[in-house]
This record gives C-alpha cells, structure tokens and sequence, in this order.
C-alpha cells in the first residue's frame, strides 16, 4: 500500500523530484534549438563521390583557413576516432560522451558545428583540442565521416602567414591549454543569452576561441576572442565560406 | 536470500550516490584542463568557478543517476528472490 506520510515513501518522492528538477534544470538551460543560416542555405550544392570531394578540398585548402566540423552520424564519429588511442574508443564511455557533447552543442543553436581547426598546409590541420594543441592530418577518412565548411578569413596573406606561424609555436611550445569550465561557461552563455563575461585567462580556451586568438585583427562582433563560438567565426563580415559539404551536399567555388 | 528491493527503496539509494558521484565528476570537470601531458588539474576558485560547478552537476546527475538505477535494478532482478 502507498502510504505517502511513511518515511520511505517520503524519501522516494522527494529523491524522485529532486531528480525531476535536475532534468527540468538541464532542459531549461540546455535546451536544443534549431539554426538555418541563409549563407549556407543558398550555396549551389553539387552531389560528387566522395573520392571527388577529398581531391577537391586538398586542392582547394590554403594555409590559414578555418575548418569547422561536426561528425556525419553516431557511427562515422566512432569509426574516425578508431585511429586514435582514447579513452572514448570505449563503447559506454562514447554513447556518453557522444550524446553529452551533441546535446551541448545543440542548446547553443550555432549550428552544431563540434570542433575547429586551422589548416596548416601540406594537409595538416592545428586545433586545440582536450590533449592540449594537437596536429592532425586532413585524411580521406576525415572528409568521410565529417560535416564541415572552410572558411577564408577576410585578412591579408601576411596575417594568414602569421597565425600559420603562431599556431606553429603553440603547437612546439604546448603554452596553451583547454579548459573544461571555460567550454561549459561560454555554451552557458550561448545557450541561454545571459552575459556573463567569464573572465578567461589568455592561455585557458576552447576550439573556436583558440582559433579566434590566431587572427588578432579580426573583430567577431566587438566580442573578445575569448568567448569566441563556431558561429562567431562564421559571419560574412570576417570570414568567407570557400568549401562546404553539409546534408544537402557538396559546395566548392569554381 | 534477501528480498528484491522495491522502486521505493531503489531510488533513493541510487540518487544517494548519484549526487555524490556527480559532484565529484563535476569538481573533476571544472579544474581539469588538457595538457599535452595528459589531463591536469589546477585547483584555483575563480568567481565563475560555482557556476561551472552548478552546470556540471545539473548536465551529469541525470546520466550518473539513470545509469546507477539501471545497474542497481539489473542486479536486483537478478540476485534477488521476489517477495
């Protein structure tokens, strides 16, 4: 018999709302929402192989582009981090993290774009990533598994020479490192529009605002570059989008 | 043999140790930073720092908690004779 003035009952109910005013808070600021963006909606899509698509963006690629992506689907996302020694490889510890982390990227609306790099030519790509500054390589099986768009900053070839080179010391020097509560402070901000300026030391950032550091003269907004999202990267005013392979297809300037 | 526990019992047990794990994951996430070393931890408070704690719990104890029930329910029915 369900007796609510019993003493287990109690506990039951209050444990059980407790937990129910977690799932309320979780949704209330991270709620996911949708983003269409007109640039991206107008592009002229092509359908190509896939074989075409790689060979289109190697040689398109220039040093100092930005690469933002987001994984094709659950299974691409695994198969691409098989090649690397992670603790995600773990099937529980992926369908975790896979879904914490698309959640989050969702409730920012900025069209879930997970990660950011900056081409360093001879098909090397620098990012920050959880291990600190990390070089990958822009593989067949990168173009395969990922959604991404490049953007071609709208600055000169010397100032693209010069977050090349910068990127290079970060990478030699390993001075700048990630920061967990940064990340989850900007998606915060993001997600619910509250300003709340973090005050984010200069060597404690994230993907976008990492890649953000490397172009000084670039103006997201009035936004410091430090609390720096994808989508502050991708605005027509800084950025130009030369590449872009997207659910709709594949988008390359001619 | 012990008898099977009922949802009365089982929730807040499992929630019991969901609070604790989720704080101790989300101290964990808040001064963790990544390093080419590996992970790190700096243990310095900022004033943004109990937000971020705040945020971490409420984004990991629904997962730590769906995941404690599901063990503790999945053993319950197996090791435990009905009443």
């Amino acid at each position: 018999m369900f007796d609510p003035f019993e003493k287990s009952t109690k506990k039951f109910l209050f444990w059980s709302l407790f937990f129910m005013l977690m799932i309320f808070m979780t949704f209330l600021f991270f709620h996911p929402k949708f983003y269409t963006d007109d640039r991206l909606q107008n592009l002229n899509y092509e359908n190509i192989s896939d074989d075409d698509i790689y060979r289109i963006v190697t040689e398109k690629l220039r040093p100092g582009d930005i690469i933002l992506d987001e994984p094709v689907s659950y299974g691409s996302r695994y198969v691409y981090q098989q090649q690397f020694e992670n603790i995600q490889n773990n099937k529980i510890i992926f369908f975790i993290y896979y879904n914490t982390f698309e959640f989050m990227i969702d409730s920012m609306g900025d069209g879930n774009y997970w990660h950011s790099f900056i081409y360093m030519g001879n098909n090397k790509m620098n990012s920050l990533a959880i291990k600190a500054v990390e070089e990958e390589m822009l593989s067949k099986h990168f173009t395969d598994n990922y959604y991404f768009i490049v953007l071609r900053p709208n600055v000169s070839d010397k100032s693209k020479d010069d977050a090349v080179n910068m990127a290079n010391t970060n990478f030699d020097n390993q001075g700048i490192i990630y920061s967990f509560k940064n990340g989850l402070l900007i998606v915060f901000s993001r997600a619910t529009g509250v300003t709340i300026n973090p005050n984010i030391r200069e060597n404690e950032l994230v993907c976008s605002s990492y890649a953000a550091s490397l172009y000084p003269e670039l103006n997201f907004n009035g936004k410091d570059y430090r609390h720096v999202t994808p989508i502050d990267l991708f605005d027509e005013k800084i950025t130009e989008i030369v590449l872009a392979k997207t659910r709709r297809g594949f988008y390359y300037e001619k | 043999m012990k008898n099977r526990l009922s949802i009365i019992q089982i929730v807040p047990f499992a929630s019991k140790i969901a609070v604790v794990i989720s704080i101790i994951i989300s101290i964990t996430l808040i001064f963790a930073q990544g390093t080419h070393q590996g992970i790190t931890f700096n243990f310095q408070l900022s004033s943004m720092s109990f937000l971020a704690l705040f945020l971490g719990f409420i984004v990991v104890y629904p997962i730590i908690f769906l995941l404690i029930y599901l063990v503790v329910s999945i053993l319950n029915r197996t090791f435990l004779k009905p009443k």
